[in-house]
């Protein structure tokens, strides 16, 4: 790679304000549509028994004896609907249809009418619209649940699981269009509106940035120098590889790490003569909960933060002295646990192995990894300043991703390789079919039910939520899981005296997150580090993870719990 | 020389049958040669394949780390054992350095009494592939012992 020239680096850097400013200008005002509209205006707002915003439903003025509307409208993102009238009739009634929703009829009296005419305007109370189960109410919930099922068992894989779910809602609601009404759910412009563009393009960049960083050896150098440092003394080993697999799991991925972490933690364990799962396996343990301490350590999290407007601060703020304690009581138990371990170590080893362990543990591309440093931090700065002025993580993640691009000048198409689009495809799809559940109302029905439970507690929210979500996601993938849950934490969020402070959002961060190390299933990470471990020779059983993983998950469960009740004043 | 193909993961397990091993070559005056197979398939299940080429790299480097131990092991047993590195499917990798190195003897770990990768089933049709298609001795060793299969 060759070096930069300062002019370079300040074309760069103008390419990079040029970016920023270009975006500033390109963030869309709102506006608003009673600003541009004219005439006889009735007006009004839509919600459902939870108090969400209904959008999408038709309403429209009718006179007597036409069949013809009026005027027709279309309640918006926030629930507000507009009606324009050319004039003002004798008699108007206004009707608003939704599908999942039962239809209603207002008939405006004389008086309306007057203050019509006069005022020009005439608003409608808020109306709250009653939910209607349909058939389409329970095909959803099947697809839904069946999604479920075949991610959970294996039987397909999540992707192809997701997209076989987001196929079945469009083909019923096709067919509900055309035969059937009562089995349409929502439609493709409708399913769209519930992929969350913001995840799948912070989620994209950060695999470029990933791609890039995990080519240049830092993760392979930082285990040497931790066994280095170690001198000997596994326990120490444990602890410092923990620590750094929590970091890096909290700035990159926590599965990015783990494949990078494992094969030279493997080496490190058998030249220590200890079993060296004895190392991997608190590693991954500490990388499934150092990644909640930011937006973008957990695939959840980024799914959280974008879903409930949680920003990179916020995280920090408020997970990362949780997380802390969690990892000291999770390094504790981990002494404890492996003692015996950490009595077997050898004499040391011979020469040539660790000349072999120094040469596999080097940084392999330094100008890649300072280039890489510092648009990395640039990046992260771009986290914590954006949200100051109002722009979302997936902003300065895809500049960073792109002045890599250009400043380290990959091969183009390793890097396109190197971004997983089934995971991309798989969040899209699985989107499309949390959409569907919420639209035919099971989630609200859901949420209700656990408000039923928890009251206006906020205490026992926060438990049921981190415990629950917890175990919980020791056996469901954490994705779709969170994913499912966000609508139920929204209703809980607007509903519960206190949640304003979007603490329920962190439990279920929190509960989603930790509940991973419960079982060698539990996450992805858990897997890729069950693989590369039987490919040398040292597989990790069932048995032997829930062992340890199974304590530490209620462990760090209940100090995330206590954390949060602590932060939140929830006591 | 005869010749001597062992193919080890390199796991603790295996120490027992790599020093059995070790003693076979050394008793028969044989050339020892370990070899270290690697697969990403693990990752296609997982879906994720966007990793494959990193992951090969770290195998790669880590099966030289483990063959390397299996080597230093022979050297104090007083033998001299040569490494190689495939990546890829086990029974064509094997195959290819049964011919490229004219081996004479395969020998190959059996699930033992602590844990192991591969299972009965999987040895035996592997055990057969290798004797029909190269014609030469197979031989199975378990927790350091020759047994019959």
């Amino acid at each position: 790679m060759k070096h930069l020239s300062k002019r370079k680096i300040f074309t760069l850097v103008l390419f990079f304000i040029g970016l920023l400013s270009a975006l500033w200008f390109l963030i869309p005002r709102p506006t608003f549509a009673s600003e541009a509209e004219s005439g006889y205006l009735i007006t009004g707002h839509l919600f459902d028994p939870q108090g969400q915003p209904v959008v999408t439903a038709e309403i429209s003025a009718h006179i007597p004896d036409e069949e013809k509307a009026i005027a027709e409208a279309e309640s918006q993102e926030d629930g507000s609907w507009v009606l324009v009238l050319d004039y003002v009739p004798e008699e108007v009634s206004v009707h608003i249809q939704r599908h999942h929703f039962i239809d209603q009829v207002i008939e405006l009296d004389v008086v309306d009418l007057a203050n019509l005419k006069e005022m020009s305007i005439l608003r409608i109370e808020e109306l709250s619209l009653e939910r209607k189960v349909t058939a389409g109410f329970w095909i959803a919930t099947a697809i839904f649940i069946i999604v479920l099922l075949l991610i959970a068992f294996e039987i397909l894989h999540s992707t192809t699981a997701a997209l076989l779910g987001a196929s079945a809602v469009l083909l019923v609601s096709a067919l509900g269009t055309a035969f059937a009404p009562s089995l349409y759910i929502l439609n493709f412009e409708r399913a769209l509106t519930y992929i969350n563009w913001e995840v799948i393009f912070l989620v994209m960049a950060m695999m470029i940035v990933v791609a890039v960083i995990e080519e240049t050896g830092i993760f392979q150098w930082t285990a040497f120098q931790a066994y280095r440092l170690s001198r000997g003394r596994s326990w120490v080993l444990v602890l410092i590889l923990m620590g750094f697999t929590a970091v890096a799991s909290a700035l990159l991925d926590n599965f990015t790490t783990m494949l990078l972490m494992t094969p030279i933690s493997l080496q490190i364990g058998l030249a220590l003569g200890i079993n060296p799962l004895a190392l991997i396996i608190p590693e991954v343990l500490a990388s499934n909960v150092g990644g909640i301490s930011t937006l973008i350590g957990t695939p959840t999290n980024i799914l959280i933060g974008a879903s409930a407007g949680i920003g990179f601060n916020d995280f920090l703020i408020n997970q990362t002295v949780g997380v802390l304690v969690a990892l000291i009581a999770m390094g504790a138990y981990v002494i404890w646990h492996y003692r015996k371990e950490w009595a077997k170590v050898s004499g040391g080893i011979s020469e040539t192995l660790y000349k072999k362990l120094k040469e596999n543990g080097r940084i392999r591309d330094p100008d890649a990894l300072k280039k890489s440093g510092v648009v990395f931090m640039f990046t992260l700065l771009g986290f914590v300043l954006g949200e100051r002025i109002h722009v979302v993580p997936a902003v300065p993640a895809i500049i960073g991703a792109t002045v890599l691009l250009i400043w380290l000048k990959p091969d183009i198409h390793q890097m396109i390789k190197a971004v997983d689009w089934t995971t991309l495809v798989f969040f899209m799809t699985l989107f499309m079919v949390v959409g569907a559940v919420q639209e035919v109302g099971l989630i609200a029905l859901a949420a209700k039910a656990i408000s039923k439970i928890v009251g206006d507690n906020l205490g026992l929210s926060i438990f049921v939520i981190v415990i629950g979500v917890g175990s919980l996601s020791t056996v469901i993938a954490n994705i779709p899981l969170a994913a499912s849950m966000l609508p139920v934490v929204d209703f809980l969020s607007g509903s519960i005296p206190g949640a304003s402070s979007k603490v329920l959002y962190y439990a279920l961060s929190m509960g989603a997150a930790m509940g991973g190390n419960g079982f060698i299933i539990g996450g992805e990470a858990n897997l890729v580090t069950a693989g590369i471990t039987t490919q040398a020779g040292s597989p990790i059983s069932f048995k032997e993870f829930f062992k340890i993983g199974l304590p530490i998950t209620y462990i760090t469960l209940f100090i995330g719990y206590l954390w949060l009740m602590i932060r939140f004043g929830a006591f | 020389m005869k010749t001597i193909l062992y193919p080890t993961r390199g796991g603790q397990t295996s120490y027992l049958n790599q020093d059995a091993v070790i003693a076979l070559a050394k008793e028969g005056n044989a050339k020892l040669i370990f070899l270290y197979v690697s697969n990403v398939k693990f990752l296609e299940k997982l879906g994720y394949v966007s990793h494959a080429r990193v992951v090969e790299e770290e195998l790669e480097e880590m099966g030289e780390f483990l063959l390397a131990m299996a080597c230093e092991r022979a050297e104090n047993a007083g033998w001299k054992a040569e490494a190689v590195i495939r990546q890829g499917v086990f029974l064509e990798a094997v195959n290819e350095v049964i011919h490229e190195h004219q081996v004479d003897t395969f020998v190959i770990g059996a699930p033992g009494s602590t844990h192991a990768v591969t299972t009965t089933d999987f040895l035996q049709n592997l055990i057969r592939e290798i004797k029909e298609t190269n014609k030469i001795e197979v031989l199975v060793i378990q927790d350091g012992h020759l047994i019959d299969l």
